[in-house]
């Protein structure tokens, strides 16, 4: 399958090629960056600069794994914006924030079944 | 004590940014005052809340305070304290630094409070710091590590994806501290890593003689 959002490429690389330790790690993304978004979103919303800059870096953190770049460049910019006090920049964010994120997220969600296909395959 | 002069633990951590865990962690500690209703929930007076807050620097310092440390064997494996909020990036150090071959002894913490309890109870050879986090951020941790003579000799290195300018604006990289940026090279902080281990084994053996 051809990703768009993400390149699976670039964790494979950072585990060593191992399908298991993909998985692992994807399955970690999976698990924990829902609850960041959330709350990435309240602090959007509520234009929390100092909040949202740091789950914008620790969100990001996981995102710049799972080579997701665009989604990176945003929340780069977004860190930048809230460091800066950028407050009324915030708001206007919230649904590019939440599309990238449920993009990334569906295809992490394929890209770990598709090694754990791989290794059945080997 | 008037109702509103006090608050529950998880109060206290809204007001102090951290998790319920680390407010309960800091009573446990009796960093913070505390005690439990007839029920046994917890009520912390929120002057004490108030001053920890205010006067980050002491809470740090009591709840840093190094303990005694047993010198270990010249040949024990070097021990690493590695600093992460980012549970993706915490699997990857574990994974990387078991494939090392290299004599540590790694132990990992989510928070700046946690790891200042976890300096003062073990002292770490090496430590790799995240530095924005929650409450407590590695900063804060580096700088009270340099209140203590005694964790003079500790390796330490930032590891954190700031940019540059964000970096200087919260003082750059101390003196003494080396920087990796993420995403990280682990061939580097192998490198790192590894030169730190035998500098900690000859410093041992310098004591010992």
């Amino acid at each position: 399958m051809a990703y768009r959002h993400i390149d699976p490429s670039r964790l494979l690389a950072t585990v060593g090629g191992d399908v298991a330790g993909y998985r692992q790690l994807a399955g970690i993304y999976l698990a924990t960056t829902p609850a960041l978004h959330d709350q990435l979103q309240q602090a959007l919303a509520a234009g929390d600069c100092p909040r949202a800059a740091r789950i914008c870096h620790t969100l990001k953190t996981s995102v710049v794994l799972v080579g997701a770049h665009e989604f990176g460049d945003v929340l780069r910019a977004l860190e930048r914006f809230a460091q800066e006090g950028e407050q009324a920049v915030l708001p206007l964010a919230c649904a590019e924030v939440a599309r990238l994120f449920a993009l990334v997220e569906d295809e992490v969600r394929l890209s770990a079944g598709e090694q754990a296909g791989n290794e059945v395959g080997n | 004590m008037a109702a509103d002069e006090v608050c529950t633990t998880q109060k206290a951590a809204e007001l102090l940014g951290i998790s319920v865990s680390s407010v309960q962690q800091l009573v446990e500690a009796g960093v913070i005052e505390a005690w439990k209703t007839k029920g046994g929930h917890r009520r912390i007076p929120l002057a004490a809340v108030h001053a920890y807050k205010a006067a980050p620097q002491n809470g740090m310092a009591r709840a840093a305070a190094p303990a005694a440390v047993t010198m270990p064997d010249a040949h024990a494996p070097v021990s690493v304290l590695v600093i992460e909020d980012n549970a993706m990036q915490r699997a990857l150090f574990e994974r990387q630094l078991a494939q090392w071959d290299l004599p540590i002894a790694v132990r990992f913490c989510e928070n700046g409070y946690q790891a200042l309890i976890e300096i003062a109870r073990s002292h770490p050879d090496i430590l790799l710091a995240d530095i924005v986090m929650e409450g407590i951020d590695g900063y804060e941790v580096i700088k009270t590590i340099f209140g203590y003579p005694e964790l003079a000799d500790m390796n330490i290195a930032i590891v954190s994806s700031l940019e540059p300018d964000a970096l200087q604006q919260r003082g750059g990289v101390p003196d003494g501290v080396v920087f990796f940026p993420k995403p990280v090279n682990f061939d580097e902080l192998r490198g790192y890593v590894r030169a730190c281990c035998a500098q900690t084994v000859r410093k041992r053996q310098r004591r010992m003689a």
